[in-house]
């Protein structure tokens, strides 16, 4: 953050993700180097490139709702997505960590900005009304769609899967006022709602803000849109390795699923209240690649441009970084870019260590950076970097420092967060662990 | 602090294909709500909606047909935007810092392909009536062959964002927001957050949407959002009136250059105004409908001044988000009365949704402009349509007429679902 500004500082953290729920679970997981990519069991799928994905199993947004919100929340999730049911749980979680389930901050001044994505609707909330308006030969009348069909549709539907209310359920459930946004930028947008939310605290707007991100894409439309895309791994072996950032053999996304929530707080506002600290937001940066023809630039210029826009904002050198939390979406365009950038920035000899989680997660999208962002920050806060699972044969080409095999001891919990889109929309956090917390 | 202007503007909607078509349009009370053509919605409960007519991107761009199978939305954006920047001289700027030129919109999703789906839904489903589901692996077998790459992935809220920068060669920060009908406001102020702070000079920021499409009128029908008064498509939206019954869909983009003052300068270019004030809060309240009284939108009026540093007797103008819905015009109203005290009955108000109709996610950058245009031509567009005020809504709200009346400092405010409030405070430039 800019030298005038109020520091931000992390509260609160909650975690749904594929291999568990909760810091502990999580980190638990992540060092012992157990993925939760597995066949997927939510629904049957066929002719896929892949048929596995992270999923949160048997995830149940009660069991994570405080008492005082059991009751709003059980009659709210009939309105929710499973997106903002993941988010609304993880928000309970960080809401818990942070301390302030009964308040402590003034409502007009505790805000929301959160990474959401694209929300399909179920498709069975849609099939009776769609079968009404196809005849026997699957020809579809828009008059029987418009008299019949429509009265079949639950009236709220629409609500349902607006991507902004993941944040809209947590404000009303936890009472906060203040400013609200949602950014969907794909892979980017959990950090570039972390770094938006830690600059409304930064600059005086609000004191304490709930951020980062859920996704889903644990559903058969998203799979097929992945598909599609050409992106999709091919991965036919044992599930939990087809997710592979930095591997040679890594041949593309993963679906997964998952929310990763910070509650952020203004430095002054937590130590007075005596809240555990469990780092600080230091700087933010975005940039694109915007190559002429779309897509993604192979040099990896947009994460070069956000990464440096980061270290600046934060006022810190390449050197000084502990490692880089890497997007590391596993196709073979996307690492490599992201890894020259990265040795354009950090140097080659030595480097920076590097590590990227999608090897245990699969591919959370809009929720991924915050999830991603956790994992690095309750390692640096336990005194290690998580390793990438799966790169077993690291790809020459990439010639990164890789965290392999085991997490790696460290004393330096500064570190970097990076995604990015397969528009070369990138986004970079420079965050500091506070290891006594852990 | 860094001061922020506005050096393009771009616009497409139901009234005009570009920004000064639009502007007479509104000053003429022209209405754009006609029968709906894009689908058949002969049987929908709402049948009527403000199209843009007769839009050709190739009229915009060389090489229009790249874009040939993107969806409605990116196809506005990328025009609107084509427009605001070269309104804006940027591209002739020698020394243009890209890396310190961002896009930071508030773009709606781009619409589901309804006809692939729906026939891929039907053709995959088991069982009848209430009870028929979807086959997954039937679904993900044939979605592989029947649906479309290029629509399936254009629906991501994200992309225009993308397409914009490699369109410009914008290398700066990067963002979209969705905050439903609040999204392309939000987006202009925190855009302006970030040259005030110094992590851009140039940002391009708006809006595009497009929710004229089956499945958009059918969900906002269902939450009976929507006029049904379809045999009168023109009178239908009527903001503030008695007699208003919902909200009419609109569609089309708006795009605004940000420039930071002395960046303007330096490369001479024409400022349209400055935005002096951004407010963004929640209501916290419910999903479905805004606070009764009003809490979040007042609060988000009052930020907006805070944040502008003026009195609400400055205030020349409010672009309202005037909705034409019971709801949203009584509250907004109310909030705009205890927000602003006994100068809320001196400053005219208009809904200018009661032409477009409502942009939904772009509703907000459009609005913008207009308050811009309002300033340049001393002159605010009507309320159409308002015949017999709700007694509720007691406020100057400009009935029918364009009124001409010297505006300095205007005022625009758009409201979401889930209670979403910005407001946002548009000034004259004065050195």
């Amino acid at each position: 953050m800019l030298r005038s500004e109020r520091r931000v500082v992390i509260t609160g953290m909650g975690i749904i993700s594929p291999i568990g729920c909760g810091s502990d679970a999580y980190w638990s997981a992540l060092s012992s180097g157990h993925g939760g990519v597995e066949p997927i069991r939510a629904f049957e799928v066929d002719g896929l490139p892949i048929n596995a994905g992270g999923e949160v199993k048997n995830f149940d947004p009660k069991a994570f709702a405080l008492p005082k919100h059991k009751r709003v929340l059980g009659k709210s999730l009939k309105y929710m997505a499973r997106d903002i049911q993941l988010a609304v749980a993880a928000a309970m979680l960080a809401i818990s960590d942070a301390g302030l389930v009964d308040g402590g901050v003034d409502p007009t001044r505790f805000g929301v900005d959160l990474g959401a994505g694209l929300i399909s609707s179920e498709l069975d909330e849609l099939a009776p009304a769609i079968s009404q308006a196809s005849s026997g030969r699957h020809v579809f009348d828009y008059k029987t769609w418009g008299r019949e069909s429509i009265p079949m549709i639950t009236p709220i539907w629409l609500l349902k899967y607006l991507p902004n209310m993941l944040a809209c359920h947590i404000s009303i459930m936890l009472d906060c006022q203040g400013p609200s946004n949602t950014i969907t930028q794909a892979d980017a947008a959990s950090n570039i709602a972390i770094g938006e939310a830690a600059r409304i605290i930064a600059r005086g707007r609000a004191d304490v803000m709930i951020t980062g991100g859920a996704d889903s894409k644990i559903h058969p439309l998203s799979f097929v849109r992945m598909s599609l895309l050409g992106q999709m791994s091919h991965w036919q072996g044992d599930a939990s390795k087809a997710c592979k950032p930095f591997d040679l053999r890594r041949d593309g996304w993963v679906p997964g699923e998952g929310a990763g929530i910070l509650i952020l707080e203004e430095r002054e506002h937590a130590l007075k209240r005596g809240a555990k600290i469990h780092g600080e937001i230091l700087g933010s940066g975005s940039g694109c690649d915007a190559c002429p023809s779309g897509g993604l630039d192979p040099e990896g210029s947009g994460t070069e441009i956000a990464m440096k826009a980061a270290l600046r904002n934060a006022g810190l050198r390449a050197d000084e970084i502990g490692h880089v939390n890497a997007h590391g979406a596993a196709t073979t365009v996307s690492d490599l870019a992201e890894a020259r950038a990265i040795r354009r920035v950090f140097g080659s000899k030595p480097g920076v260590p590097v590590t990227a989680l999608k090897g245990y997660l699969g591919n959370i999208v809009s929720g991924g950076g915050a999830v991603e962002l956790i994992g690095s920050l309750l390692g640096v806060n336990h005194g290690a970097i998580p390793a990438v699972l799966n790169c077993d044969q690291p790809d020459p080409e990439c010639n990164l420092d890789l965290v392999l095999g085991h997490s790696r001891p460290t004393e330096n919990p500064t570190f970097l967060k990076m995604n990015l889109t397969r528009h070369g929309q990138a986004a970079a956090l420079v965050l500091r662990g506070y290891p006594g917390a852990a | 602090m860094r001061r922020v202007v506005v050096t393009g503007m771009g616009m497409i909607t139901p009234v005009g294909r570009d920004m000064e078509t639009t502007w007479s349009s509104l000053l003429a009370g022209t209405s754009g709500v006609g029968r709906i053509t894009l689908f058949d919605a002969e049987t929908f409960p709402t049948k009527i909606a403000a199209e843009v007519r007769g839009f050709n991107l190739s009229d915009y761009l060389t090489d229009a047909g790249r874009w040939e199978e993107y969806c409605r939305n990116t196809k506005f954006a990328l025009a609107a935007a084509r427009m605001a920047v070269d309104h804006s001289g940027l591209e002739t700027a020698k020394d243009l810092d890209r890396t310190r030129f961002g896009i930071y919109l508030g773009s709606g999703e781009g619409q589901q392909d309804f006809p692939r789906f729906v026939d891929l839904v039907a053709s995959t489903c088991v069982g009848k009536g209430e009870a028929a589901r979807v086959d997954t692996a039937a679904f993900t077998r044939r979605g592989l062959k029947q649906l479309h790459p290029i629509r399936e992935a254009e629906q991501e809220p994200g992309t225009p964002a993308g397409h914009l920068a490699s369109l410009f060669g914008a290398q700066g920060p990067n963002a979209n927001c969705l905050t439903a009908c609040a999204a392309s406001s939000q987006a202009i102020g925190e855009a302006t957050e970030l040259i005030r702070r110094g992590d851009a000079d140039v940002i391009l920021s708006g809006g595009t949407h497009s929710m004229i499409h089956p499945f958009g009128v059918t969900g906002f029908n269902l939450l009976t959002a929507l006029s049904t008064r379809n045999d009168e498509p023109t009178r239908a939206s009527r903001p503030f009136d008695r007699e208003r019954d919902g909200f009419i869909l609109g569609e089309g983009a708006g795009m605004l250059v940000l420039e930071e003052l002395e960046h303007a300068k330096a490369r001479g270019a024409t400022i349209h105004g400055e935005i002096a004030g951004y407010g963004s809060t929640a209501d916290a309240f419910r999903i479905t409908d805004s606070h009764d009284e009003g809490r979040g939108a007042i609060a988000c009026l009052r930020e907006a001044l805070g944040d502008a540093g003026i009195d609400p007797s400055e205030i020349d103008y409010i672009n309202a988000h005037g909705t034409s819905t019971s709801v949203n015009d009584s509250v907004e109203t109310l909030a705009i009365k205890k927000a602003f005290g006994e100068s809320a009955y001196r400053v005219p108000v208009s809904s200018t949704k009661s032409m477009m109709g409502h942009l939904i996610a772009a509703a907000g950058s459009v609005e913008a402009i207009v308050c811009l245009l309002a300033i340049r031509d001393g002159v605010m567009p009507p309320t159409v349509n308002l015949e017999n005020p709700d007694p509720e809504c007691d406020l100057d709200y400009i009935p029918q007429v364009a009124r001409k009346k010297g505006v300095d400092i205007a005022l625009s405010n758009s409201f979401g679902f889930g209670g979403q409030n910005i407001s946002l405070i548009l000034r004259r430039y004065r050195d």
